[in-house]
């Protein structure tokens, strides 16, 4: 079989198993569980058809040859919110991951959102500005997704190395959903390491590269189609060391009562046990002279 | 480290009662066993090497692996790890002056990006 060919099968079985997926997403209604990836599902199979008209348009002369202006702003600007829907992609399976201990997730999530925005915060800043006028959205687009990559990565170790630790299951749709955003960050990393200006659409590194995709995608609609393990109650000894840091992560949390702080020229508590003390000196005085 | 009490005793640790090592060497008296056992917490392996000295000054080093994890999870981590460490020896080496490429996870993905921007392309090329 031609390269080629073989190369446009693999595309055609990406789009097929996109909507395979996104299909078996909505019917499980893991979009209720898991919002943000519902929402990627839904962009990732929508704008395909209106980016394929537009560029289709453009060669066509259609609309007076607004058909490309139109296809550069859809494309890029459905990069960039799909490089924003993966950050709360991933700040939902943290969610998810960590719902069995509520003190630490709660804990968990102040910090890894301030490790996202840590990352965002990076990633504008290294932007070279290189570009000017419109190609300055392009150089946003790719640091937001590198960022991103890079935060899915870390996710992904995450997991694997405290699933026991979570009592997650490696049959949990948040797994599974990290497990494939990380071979997709992998596979666009490895892809980029490689790339040259000589490397062509049919390259042995695209084969590996979409083969890895494809992967990832099968193995999304496995964790979608076969049923979830239903969580159990979680049973953990009582001096387990995650279950006294959810402890103390609640009772860091926790807004009780509320504690009046007394301006300093206020009344104090020395004051008022500077009048006990003299009170009950007078007493004894008094004492002492009745007797 | 921690020593023997013996043959066919129980042994502690994690991995529970310590296997007899089958084989010829198992007849050789006033053996000892030298246990070492390493702990690696994230992968849950445990890893035992068995010295044992016999009277004709031989020795040898069977070395078990006691997984605490089913083979299926311990194959799942350690895809998982390579995966990640892939990502990051990538990331790591490529070149900051290398032209980006456009990601996967993209929704615009299958599609062709635009070499250039609106109005500032040749016309034959929009």
């Amino acid at each position: 079989m031609p390269s080629q060919t073989a190369m446009f099968l693999m595309s055609v079985a990406e789009f097929a198993l996109w909507a395979v997926l996104g299909f078996l997403f909505w019917k499980k209604k893991f979009h209720l569980q898991f919002p943000a990836m519902g929402y990627y599902l839904a962009i990732r199979i929508a704008s395909m058809p209106l980016l394929v008209f537009f560029f289709y348009g453009q060669s066509r002369h259609w609309f007076h040859n607004l058909c490309f202006p139109i296809y550069f702003f859809i494309y890029w600007t459905v990069y960039i919110a799909s490089a924003v829907l993966l950050y709360f992609v991933c700040i939902e399976v943290f969610r998810s991951a960590l719902s069995a201990f509520p003190g630490l997730m709660k804990l968990g999530l102040v910090i890894f959102s301030w490790a996202v925005l840590a990352s965002v915060i990076v990633s504008f800043s290294t932007i070279t500005f290189s570009h000017k006028g419109f190609m300055l959205i392009p150089d946003i687009a790719f640091r937001l997704m590198r960022s991103v990559s890079i935060l899915e990565l870390c996710l992904l170790g995450f997991l694997c190395l405290s699933m026991n630790a979570l009592r997650l299951s490696a049959r949990d749709m948040a797994f599974g959903i990290s497990l494939g955003f990380g071979i997709m960050s992998s596979s666009d990393f490895i892809l980029a390491s490689l790339w040259s200006p000589k490397t062509s659409l049919t390259d042995p590194v695209q084969f590996v590269c979409e083969s890895m995709i494809l992967v990832a995608l099968g193995m999304w609609v496995a964790y979608c189609a076969l049923p979830e393990p239903a969580r159990q109650p979680l049973m953990v000894p009582a001096n387990s060391l995650i279950f006294r840091w959810n402890e103390i992560a609640t009772a860091l949390g926790h807004t009780g009562t509320q504690v009046a702080v007394q301006p300093a020229g206020g009344f104090r508590l020395t004051e008022a046990e500077n009048a006990v003390e003299e009170s009950l000196t007078q007493d004894l005085k008094s004492r002492a002279s009745a007797t | 480290m921690r020593r023997g009490a013996g043959r066919g005793g129980k042994r502690g640790g994690k991995c529970g009662q310590n296997e007899e090592i089958a084989g010829p060497w198992r007849y050789v008296g006033n053996y000892r066993h030298y246990y070492l056992f390493i702990f690696l917490n994230s992968l849950d392996l445990i890893c035992k090497i068995t010295y044992d000295f016999g009277v004709q000054e031989m020795c040898f080093l069977p070395i078990q692996i006691h997984q605490r994890l089913p083979p299926m999870k311990l194959a799942l981590r350690i895809f998982v790890l390579t995966i990640v460490a892939a990502g990051v020896a990538a990331a790591a080496t490529t070149p900051r002056t290398a032209p980006p490429i456009a990601s996967h996870q993209s929704a615009t993905a299958s599609m062709p990006g635009p070499g250039c921007g609106p109005y500032m392309c040749p016309p034959d090329t929009q």
